[in-house]
């Protein structure tokens, strides 16, 4: 006799639906998979017989074949048990539920038929709707991502019993739904804000303009003079995320498998910092089956690399054209998986290797080789695309005392949001959100200077040896200090302001 | 090397004429770009590699502003202060020598190679007494000193350690008797003991390019204060017609001393974006220099 199920996989960030046909006969005792599944759900005929029979049932000795279609894609992962199992009570009559297709099943199996929680559900749910299923039955720790998704009944299960006697309408399990609005109310309160920096006004004004149009940053300081500080506290002041941003990143992380089960969606920008032994690999994303790497999970976000001199070299090329795309496609033998990665990218670094090349008090004692050596050791084609470079130096002592200028991320972000709201007026025919993202077309459309400001930027040009790539950078980021003044047109100042931001141009070069 | 070489055989026409007064004066003498130059006017500008951002401003300087008067600044092409020197008659398009401690095919150090062309695209020379195939080996480097201090009429120290080789450079020029300059620095600076200590021996002090001028006959006429100062009331009529008179307020905040941004910051009323728009405004006229750090200094006129 033949029955069949509805199951999910993942294919990338994407849900994909299976159906999981399970077919028993009479004949020499056997138990078969087909659907080229890997090593992880071929497993799964042993979790599945135990659990069947740990939940009190019986499985006599019989034919069993399972089919996952569409069986040309391979399967991975152990969110199959479940609808295994359920296709096979369905098939010896335990299950009389003639709705069944209007379910699916997505969880793993312990022996003991309790079900545990598996990665991924948020996408899996979400594709589930989009074709149209009624009921979803998820592992109860995963209940709080399954629950934000819409229009759809998402039933937490606990062990295999409690769905059995759901669907042959003995207990009902009650439908669970996420409240939207009180999880995003929630997120309001972060517990580092702005207004914590003393000093460092440079700092706090560049960020803002990061901000304010997405550009990238280096910024270069001494240890200790708070770089990272600062980057940590980017994301409160970058343009608030809408749902649909809050859904992709909760996918891409509940893909990896990084989900907090108490949380359901992830309502703040991701802060991602990986150290700088970091591979390639990880970086990127990658593995047998490719998992996202650190530039999608700090996707809507900031990736924040501190002490960029020291990452490896072949690590730091590998961002190259995802920085540009805003996604990352990684091909391994049987599958090419797509995941977004549009993130702001704040790199960090020392002067020169001693550290005091900045410090007016303290002599640095690196030679300029040393010094040129060290900034080699960021590629040109990855500084090309870094609009911002800042000079973090050591505040005073006395600095640290100073509260006159306090102003908090919120009031800040106030400022962010308007000015990418302007941007995504002016370009909402261009296919682009933010300045930085502007190519050399658009740049002359939409960035034209005046005569006196022209004189500037040429002047400017023989006296810094500046090269054409700056001259978009100095526009890009004129144009954004535009727009946060509410600015028609770029103006001589802010062209003259946006120059200050090329310290690596100007002042490490020689 | 796209560059074309002469040589110049002692008793040439153009033989630098002060080489012979050494001992063991060179026979034959590489020449990339200008030989014309090697019997003119010259001083050297030497000193430490490893110079502070003072050293490597003032280096420029002194070499711009006696580049203007027509003198050639002759030097070692070495980092620091030997490539502000270079580089400071680059900015006046002015001609200037570099005597290098090896062959031409082995410039030293690799960064300075743009150096070069810059040096004889700008009607300048390039000299070695080595053959092109010589590697530059550390010996050389003293040996070229000598041809540094013969061929110059003075010579000025910038920053040099106790054991710098400049100083080998002095020692020669010493010899020759030529005129020796050193610039003063606090005595608790170790990139002046090696200037504080030939003053003492009878060094002239420089301070500013009139120092030096003055004690060379065929410059004895020019007052150069007298030059700067009308110059510099020029600029600051200029600096007054200026588009933002409001740039005056941010000068007088920036000290000859390294000012730092967040001083600025602190001491204006107006916004960051405000103060940096204006600094950059004032570099670009040339009042201010960057340092790094986002340190800032005025630039003496």
């Amino acid at each position: 006799m033949l029955s069949s199920v509805f199951g999910m996989s993942l294919s990338g960030i994407e849900g994909k639906l299976i159906n999981v046909e399970v077919d028993i006969n009479n004949g020499l005792p056997s138990w078969e998979i087909v659907g080229l599944p890997d090593a992880s759900v071929r497993e799964s005929k042993e979790r599945v017989r135990t659990a069947i029979k740990n939940s009190g049932f019986e499985l006599q000795s019989r034919k069993i074949i399972v089919n996952l279609a569409p069986a040309s894609t391979r399967k991975e992962g152990s969110a199959f048990d479940l609808p295994i199992a359920i296709g096979i009570l369905n098939n010896i009559g335990e299950i009389e539920c003639p709705k069944i297709n209007e379910y699916v099943f997505i969880g793993e199996l312990s022996l003991d038929g309790k079900i545990n929680k598996i990665n991924g559900v948020l996408p899996m749910c979400i594709e589930a709707r989009n074709l149209g299923i009624k009921n979803i039955v998820v592992p109860y720790e995963n209940r709080n991502e399954a629950g934000v998704v819409s229009d759809v009944k998402i039933i937490p299960a606990k062990t295999l019993n409690e769905i059995v006697e759901h669907l042959n309408n003995h207990n009902i399990i009650d439908r669970f739904k996420a409240n939207i609005e009180e999880i995003f109310q929630k997120s309001e309160e972060e517990d580092i804000d702005f207004s914590e920096i003393k000093g460092q006004e440079i700092s706090k004004r560049a960020l803002e303009i990061v901000a304010a149009g997405a550009h990238n940053c280096l910024m270069i300081g001494s240890p200790g003079t708070g770089k990272t500080m600062l980057a940590k506290r980017l994301h409160t002041i970058l343009p608030d995320l809408t749902f649909d941003e809050s859904l992709e990143i909760t996918k891409i992380h509940s893909v990896a498998g990084i989900l907090p089960s108490n949380q359901p969606l992830i309502t703040s920008r991701p802060f991602r910092a990986p150290h700088h032994t970091t591979s390639g690999i990880a970086l990127a994303g990658g593995g047998r089956v490719p998992k996202p790497g650190e530039i999608s999970l700090a996707h809507y976000g900031v990736l924040y690399l501190d002490e960029i001199a020291e990452f490896d070299r072949y690590a730091l090329e590998v961002m190259r054209s995802p920085i540009e795309d805003g996604k990352i496609t990684i091909s391994r033998m049987n599958c090419s998986y797509t995941y977004p990665c549009n993130f702001i990218f704040i790199a960090s670094m020392n002067p020169c290797p001693c550290g005091y090349a900045m410090d007016p008090k303290k002599r640095c004692v690196c030679t300029d080789s040393q010094i040129q050596k060290y900034m080699n050791k960021i590629s040109g084609p990855l500084l090309d695309r870094i609009d911002i470079h800042i000079e973090v130096p050591a505040i005073e002592y006395e600095k640290l005392h100073e509260n006159d200028k306090k102003e908090t991320s919120a009031q800040i972000r106030k400022r962010v949001n308007i000015a990418r709201k302007i941007q995504k007026e002016r370009y909402k025919d261009y296919g682009i959100l933010s300045n930085s993202e502007l190519t050399d077309k658009l740049i002359n459309k939409f960035c034209k200077l005046d005569a006196i400001t022209n004189k500037l930027l040429r002047q400017a040009f023989t006296k810094y040896s500046f090269s054409v790539r700056t001259y978009n950078r100095i526009i890009k980021v004129a144009r954004t200090i535009a727009d946060l003044a509410g600015s028609e047109d770029i103006k001589m100042e802010h062209v003259a302001e946006a120059i200050q931001y090329r310290v690596l141009d100007k002042n490490y070069k020689k | 090397m796209k560059h074309k070489i002469k040589y110049l055989k002692r008793g040439d026409l153009r033989f630098p004429k002060n080489l012979e007064n050494l001992p063991d004066c060179p026979d034959v003498i590489y020449v990339w770009g200008n030989a014309d130059i090697l019997n003119d006017f010259s001083l050297a500008i030497v000193g430490s590699r490893n110079c502070s951002e003072f050293g490597r401003i003032f280096a420029t300087d002194t070499a711009q502003k006696l580049n203007k008067k027509n003198i050639v600044i002759v030097s070692g092409l070495a980092l620091g202060i030997d490539s502000a020197a270079h580089r400071g008659c680059i900015n006046n398009k002015g001609k200037t020598i570099a005597v290098l401690g090896g062959g031409f095919d082995n410039i030293y150090p690799k960064e300075n190679i743009n150096l070069v062309d810059e040096i004889i695209n700008n009607g300048g020379a390039v000299i070695t007494e080595y053959m092109p195939d010589d590697p530059p080996l550390k010996k050389n480097f003293i040996e070229r000193n000598r041809i540094i201090a013969a061929l110059s009429q003075g010579i000025i120290l910038i920053e040099a350690k106790e054991k710098s080789g400049s100083l080998t450079t002095i020692r020669y020029a010493k010899n020759l008797n030529k005129k020796i300059f050193a610039v003063p620095g606090g005595i608790n600076d170790e990139l002046y003991e090696g200037g504080n200590r030939i003053l003492s021996e009878g060094a002239f002090c420089v301070r500013n390019i009139q120092d030096v001028l003055s004690k060379f006959e065929k410059y004895k006429q020019y007052d150069v204060r007298k030059e700067e100062n009308l110059q510099k009331d020029k600029k600051i009529n200029e600096y007054e017609e200026a588009i933002l008179p409001e740039l005056r307020e941010i000068y007088k905040n920036i000290k000859y001393k390294p000012t730092s941004l967040e001083y600025i910051c602190l001491n204006l009323k107006e916004s960051t974006a405000t103060i940096l728009s204006k600094l950059t405004l004032l570099e670009m006229q040339g009042y201010i220099i960057e340092l790094k750090g986002k340190n800032f200094i005025r630039r003496k006129l």
